[in-house]
C-alpha cells in the first residue's frame, strides 16, 4: 500500500459527521455557474442593473414629487390647516375669509391660528424678463409657515420685517436673475428687495416660492378681490395635550363650509392631486413596473439558458440521490447572486444620478428605505424569474443521465 | 472480503413496460437476478435489449411495472421517488458514460458535492474527497478542473465521486466507451480492486469486448430476456 493510499484509508475510515445546520456547496455551485459563462453573467447583470437604474430614478422622482408637491405643508409647522372648501392642492390656493382665523381661535383646543397667503405673482427681472412665482405671505412673528433652511441673509423675522424684503431659494436664483443679497426686482410691478436665501425649498410646479411679509404679499396681490384682508390658509397649532383629531372635529363642526385637515391629510391630498389626477404619478409608477418587467424577463431568460446548459449535471445530482430542494437552492442562489451584482451596479448608477442632480429643481431622491426596498424588490423579482427554471428542474428524470 | 456472499440485490420476476395500449413496449420480461458483493458483473447485449432499463431498476432509479427488487432482502421497488433518492445516496454509487462532472468545479469539489448531498461536514468531506482522489490515482489533480483532464482522469473523478458515500453497489454505464484501450483496462482494474478488496458489488453495462476477461460474471440480455449468465474465466 502506497503512502497516499494509507493516508486515504485512514481518512476514509473516520466516521462522517452529519450536522443539522450547515453551510453547503449550493452557493459555490451557483456562483461558479454564473462566473463560468461571463457573457451570460454580463447580460444578467446589465439587465438587472438597467432595471434597478430605471426603477431607482423613477421612484426617486416619485419620492421627490411627493415631497415637493407638499413642501409648504410639510414644513409649515402646523398641526391643522383650514382651507377653502374643495381645495385640491396647496399650490392651487383659493381665497379664504379672514374671519376663519378668528373663528378658529375661538375654538377650544386651538393654541394659535395665523393668516397665510399664497398667491401667484409675476417676477420681473432687471432685463425685463418675467417669471411666474408663488408669493408666500406670513406675519413676521408667525410660528408657522415661515421659510426654512435659510443659508444667507437676514433671519426670517428680520427679513419679513424689512420693508419690501423677500426671501428666495438658491436653486431658483438663476431663474429669477438673483445674484446677491440686496438686489431689487418687481413682483406685479411692486418693488421688492432680496434679503435672504433658502436652500432646497423646491416647488413641483417650477414656479419658485418667494417668501415675504403678509403685508407685502397682500400689497402685490392685485388679482384678489379684497387684497387687504386676503388670506388663503389658516395654519393652526393645537394647545399642548389637546388631541389633534378632536380639535379638527370641533373646527369642522364649527365651520362646515371650509376644509379642516391635519398636516398629513393636507400633504397627501396635495401630492395625490399632482401624482394621480394629472397622470404624472401613473406614468412614473407604470414606467417603474415596466423597468422591473424588462429586468425580470432578461434575468429569467439568462437563468433559464444557464439551467438548460446544466441539466445533465442536475440530472446527475438527482441520480446520485440529491433532493429537488438542493437543486432549487442552486438555481435560486444563482438568481439572487445575479440580482445582487446587478443591483449594486444599478444602485451605484442611481446614487450617481442623485448626486449629480442634487442642485436641480426636481432631482430624484434616494432615501435609505428606497435603496433597501429596491434591493428587496430586485431580489424578489430575480427569484420570480427563476420559476421557469425551477419548473424545468422539477421535471428532471434522473435516468436521462444514462442516455 | 473474499468468499461466497449473500446477494446485495435480488431481482425477482422484474419486468418493465414503457407506454400503454397500442404503443406499449415491453423492455424487460420477468428477470431474476442476484448480485453479490465482491463481484464485477457485466450486463451485455445489443442496443435496445433492455440492459440499461435493468440497470435503472436495480439502481432504484426506475420502478418496475412487475416483480420486485430486494436490497439486502428489503423490497425497494415500490418506494416513493424521494425515498429512492435517499436510498441511492446511501447505498449506490453511479458512474456515467460521459462522466457528468460539473465543469466549473475542481476535481475535489466535484467529489465534495457527493458529501454535500449527504449533508456531511464540508471540512471533513473535503479531506475525504482528496483522500478518495488519491486512492484512484489522482493525487496530482486535486485542484484541476475537468477541462484540464484526460478522459481517463475524468472517469477516475467520477469513480471517486461515486465512492464518496461508501456505497455497497457501484453502477457504471459504458465506463470504458470513451477511453482508449489502456485507459479502459485501467478503469476495469480499479473496479476489480473496489469489488475484490472492498467487497463492493460492481454492475457495469457495456458493449466493450475488451473488458470481458476482467469481469467475474457476465449477464447477456436480448429482447428483454436474460439469455445466459456465465461466470467469466
Amino acid at each position: 500500500m502506497s503512502r497516499d493510499e494509507a493516508l486515504a484509508s485512514k481518512i476514509l475510515a473516520a466516521r462522517p459527521s452529519v450536522r443539522l445546520w450547515r453551510t453547503d456547496l449550493t452557493g459555490l455551485i451557483a456562483w461558479r455557474n454564473l462566473a463560468h459563462d461571463r457573457m451570460r453573467l454580463a447580460v444578467t447583470v446589465i439587465g438587472i442593473a438597467f432595471a434597478t437604474l430605471l426603477t431607482g430614478i423613477q421612484l426617486g422622482m416619485l419620492v421627490n414629487f411627493t415631497h415637493t408637491t407638499a413642501n409648504l405643508v410639510d414644513h409649515g409647522g402646523a398641526d391643522l390647516w383650514i382651507a377653502a372648501h374643495g381645495i385640491k392642492t396647496v399650490d392651487l390656493a383659493t381665497p379664504l375669509e379672514e374671519r376663519r382665523r378668528f373663528q378658529a381661535l375661538a375654538t377650544e383646543g386651538v393654541a394659535s391660528a395665523e393668516p397665510y397667503l399664497l398667491n401667484f405673482g409675476i417676477w420681473k427681472k432687471p432685463n425685463g424678463v418675467r417669471e411666474t412665482i408663488f408669493v408666500v405671505g406670513v406675519e413676521p412673528d408667525a410660528l408657522m409657515g415661515l421659510p426654512w433652511n435659510l443659508v444667507d441673509g437676514l433671519k426670517p423675522r428680520d427679513a419679513l420685517l424689512t420693508p419690501d424684503g423677500v426671501i428666495v431659494d438658491t436653486l431658483y436664483a438663476k431663474k429669477l436673475g438673483v445674484d446677491r443679497i440686496g438686489q431689487t426686482f418687481e413682483i406685479n410691478d411692486h418693488r421688492v428687495r432680496v434679503v435672504g436665501f433658502t436652500k432646497g425649498v423646491r416647488t413641483f410646479t417650477q414656479s419658485p416660492y418667494v417668501f415675504t411679509s403678509l403685508r407685502k404679499a397682500r400689497s402685490v396681490a392685485v388679482s384678489l378681490r379684497n387684497p387687504d384682508k386676503a388670506i388663503t390658509y389658516v395654519p393652526i397649532r393645537v394647545a399642548p395635550g389637546a388631541p389633534v383629531e378632536t380639535v379638527r372635529a370641533r373646527l369642522a363642526a364649527h365651520m362646515p363650509d371650509v376644509d379642516v385637515m391635519t398636516t398629513p391629510e393636507f400633504s397627501s391630498r396635495s401630492s395625490n392631486y399632482w401624482l394621480f389626477s394629472t397622470g404624472a404619478g401613473l406614468t412614473i409608477v407604470s414606467s417603474s413596473i415596466l423597468a422591473l418587467f424588462v429586468g425580470v424577463v432578461i434575468a429569467a431568460q439568462t437563468l433559464y439558458a444557464s439551467t438548460m446548459d446544466r441539466l445533465p449535471e442536475y440530472a446527475t445530482l438527482r441520480a446520485m440521490g440529491g433532493s429537488r430542494s438542493y437543486l432549487y437552492r442552486i438555481v435560486i442562489t444563482q438568481a439572487l447572486i445575479g440580482g445582487a451584482i446587478g443591483y449594486v451596479f444599478g444602485m451605484a448608477g442611481v446614487l450617481t444620478v442623485v448626486w449629480l442632480s442634487r442642485e436641480a429643481s426636481a432631482p430624484p431622491e434616494a432615501p435609505l428605505w428606497l435603496i433597501l426596498g429596491i434591493g428587496g424588490v430586485m431580489e424578489a423579482m430575480c427569484v420570480l424569474a427563476s420559476i421557469i427554471s425551477l419548473r424545468k428542474i422539477t421535471k428532471i428524470n434522473p435516468t436521462e443521465v444514462f442516455r | 472480503m473474499n468468499g461466497p456472499r449473500a446477494p446485495v440485490i435480488r431481482a425477482v420476476g422484474v419486468g418493465h413496460v414503457f407506454g400503454t395500449g397500442e404503443t406499449a413496449f415491453t423492455a424487460l420480461h420477468a428477470i431474476d437476478l442476484d448480485i453479490r458483493g465482491g463481484e464485477v458483473l457485466l450486463l451485455m447485449g445489443p442496443s435496445g435489449s433492455g440492459k440499461t432499463t435493468l440497470l435503472h431498476i436495480l439502481g432504484a432509479l426506475l420502478t418496475p411495472t412487475s416483480g420486485e427488487v430486494f436490497l439486502r432482502e428489503k423490497p425497494i421497488a415500490q418506494l416513493s421517488e424521494e425515498e429512492r433518492g435517499a436510498l441511492r445516496l446511501k447505498r449506490f454509487g453511479f458512474i456515467f458514460q460521459s462522466y457528468n462532472l460539473f465543469p466549473m468545479l475542481t476535481a475535489t469539489e466535484n467529489v465534495l458535492v457527493a458529501f454535500d448531498l449527504a449533508r456531511a461536514d464540508l471540512r471533513e468531506g473535503r479531506e475525504k474527497a482528496r483522500a478518495l482522489l488519491r486512492q484512484v490515482g489522482l493525487g496530482e489533480k486535486l485542484d484541476a478542473f475537468p477541462n484540464a483532464m484526460s478522459g481517463g482522469q475524468k472517469q477516475r473523478v467520477a469513480i471517486a465521486r461515486a465512492l464518496a458515500g461508501d456505497p455497497e453497489i457501484l453502477m457504471a454505464d459504458e465506463p470504458t466507451a470513451a477511453l482508449d484501450a489502456q485507459g479502459g483496462l485501467g478503469a476495469m482494474e480499479l473496479f476489480r480492486r473496489l469489488a475484490h478488496e472492498q467487497g463492493r458489488a460492481v454492475v457495469i453495462v457495456t458493449h466493450d469486448p475488451r473488458i470481458l476477461s476482467l469481469a467475474d460474471r457476465i449477464v447477456r440480455i436480448e429482447d428483454g430476456w436474460i439469455v445466459n449468465t456465465p461466470e467469466a474465466s
